[in-house]
């Protein structure tokens, strides 16, 4: 049964560990798409979800509106993500890109055995930024309610729907090839 | 226009994302285990200065320092934070602290070290790994006063 958002909150602020897994196995791969759609690498992302998680403890007691709990956790996250691109663009030496164990482009397609698979994953790194973001919220898992959506990404609910559509035509536009998408959807 | 295939199109992208690249089992586990921070007694120190917040104070510093100001009350740390010189990944910090504070400690998610404070409230730490950090004063007649978690 699904629990309300508010009741896992109010549960984990009383050291519910159970309640505090559930809000984790919600939201921590929303979290990790939007680090991903920063194109920050898999140590720094892992930094940025990390501490939105530690904040959030902080901050259970003071999180007022549960329906804002996904907008609060996405703002965090890409707050962190900026700061560390722009660490990386004044090229402090802040800058760990040696002793990482894996710089990995979010896109990066080793992993797929699929070709038209492959194909796909890497269209969606050529789409607009705004749509990247858009479909990597869209396709995490599980699969996002549109309020949380919408708070995610600070648009209006009512927007989502049509986004989602201009989106997904623009990712069918540089894909290009029918057969690849076809193919794929008649599965 | 709505296309017909949108929804299974969406799935599939899901089911590839969740193949190509998926959050990091050792994600999950630091996410579940965040819990176990919690410092219910304690004051939260908010962060209210943060040069990697506004580039303009980056430059007057010099590029390589961060500097950060946490407040709690009468008590507040002023830090500055950059890279060890000779040791590539690990991090110095100096700073101040002013306000009735007996002692310090600096915290990842992994474990503790302790600063000593200086007659002025100054103190030093060298050698801390990159990641989220925070710091915990101890007060005399007071609870203690932890900062928010920053990603160093």
């Amino acid at each position: 049964m699904a629990q309300d958002t508010g009741e896992l909150l109010a549960a984990a602020a009383d050291g519910n560990q159970a309640a505090w897994d559930e809000l984790v196995a919600r939201y921590n791969s929303m979290l990790w798409s939007i680090a991903r759609s920063f194109r920050v690498n898999t140590a720094d992302a892992a930094d940025a979800v990390q501490t939105t998680w530690l904040r959030l403890v902080e901050n259970l007691e003071r999180i007022n509106d549960p329906e804002r709990l996904s907008g609060w956790l996405a703002t965090t996250v890409r707050r962190e993500c900026l700061r560390i691109l722009r660490k990386s663009r004044v090229g402090a030496p802040l800058d760990f890109a040696d002793e990482l164990p894996d710089g990995a482009d979010p896109l990066d397609t080793a992993l797929l055995t699929d070709e038209r698979d492959a194909a796909l994953w890497r269209a969606v790194g050529q789409i607009s930024q705004r749509c990247q973001e858009l479909l990597r919220v869209l396709m995490t898992t599980p699969p996002p309610t549109y309020a949380d959506v919408s708070a995610a990404l600070g648009m209006p609910i009512g927007s989502i729907g049509p986004s989602r559509a201009r989106c997904l035509d623009q990712l069918r536009r540089v894909a290009g090839d029918d057969d690849l998408l076809g193919a794929g959807e008649a599965r | 226009m709505t296309h017909p295939g949108d929804d299974d199109l969406i799935e599939r992208l899901r089911r590839i994302a969740a193949e190509a690249d998926p959050p990091p089992g050792i994600v999950g586990a630091a996410a579940r285990a965040a819990l176990a921070t919690r410092r219910l007694d304690d004051e939260l120190a908010e962060l209210v200065l943060d040069s990697a917040h506004e580039p303009e104070l980056v430059r007057a510093a010099g590029d390589d320092v961060r500097m950060l100001t946490f407040e709690a009350g009468d008590v507040a740390v002023e830090l500055q934070v950059q890279a060890q010189l000779h040791e590539a990944g690990r991090l110095a910090m100096r700073g101040l602290v002013t306000g009735p504070v007996a002692g310090l400690t600096v915290e990842t998610p992994g474990g503790e070290r302790t600063a000593d404070l200086d007659a002025d409230g100054w103190f030093a730490v060298e050698d801390l790994p990159p990641g989220p950090t925070r710091l915990r004063l101890t007060r005399p007649d007071a609870p203690a006063v932890t900062s928010a978690w920053i990603a160093l």
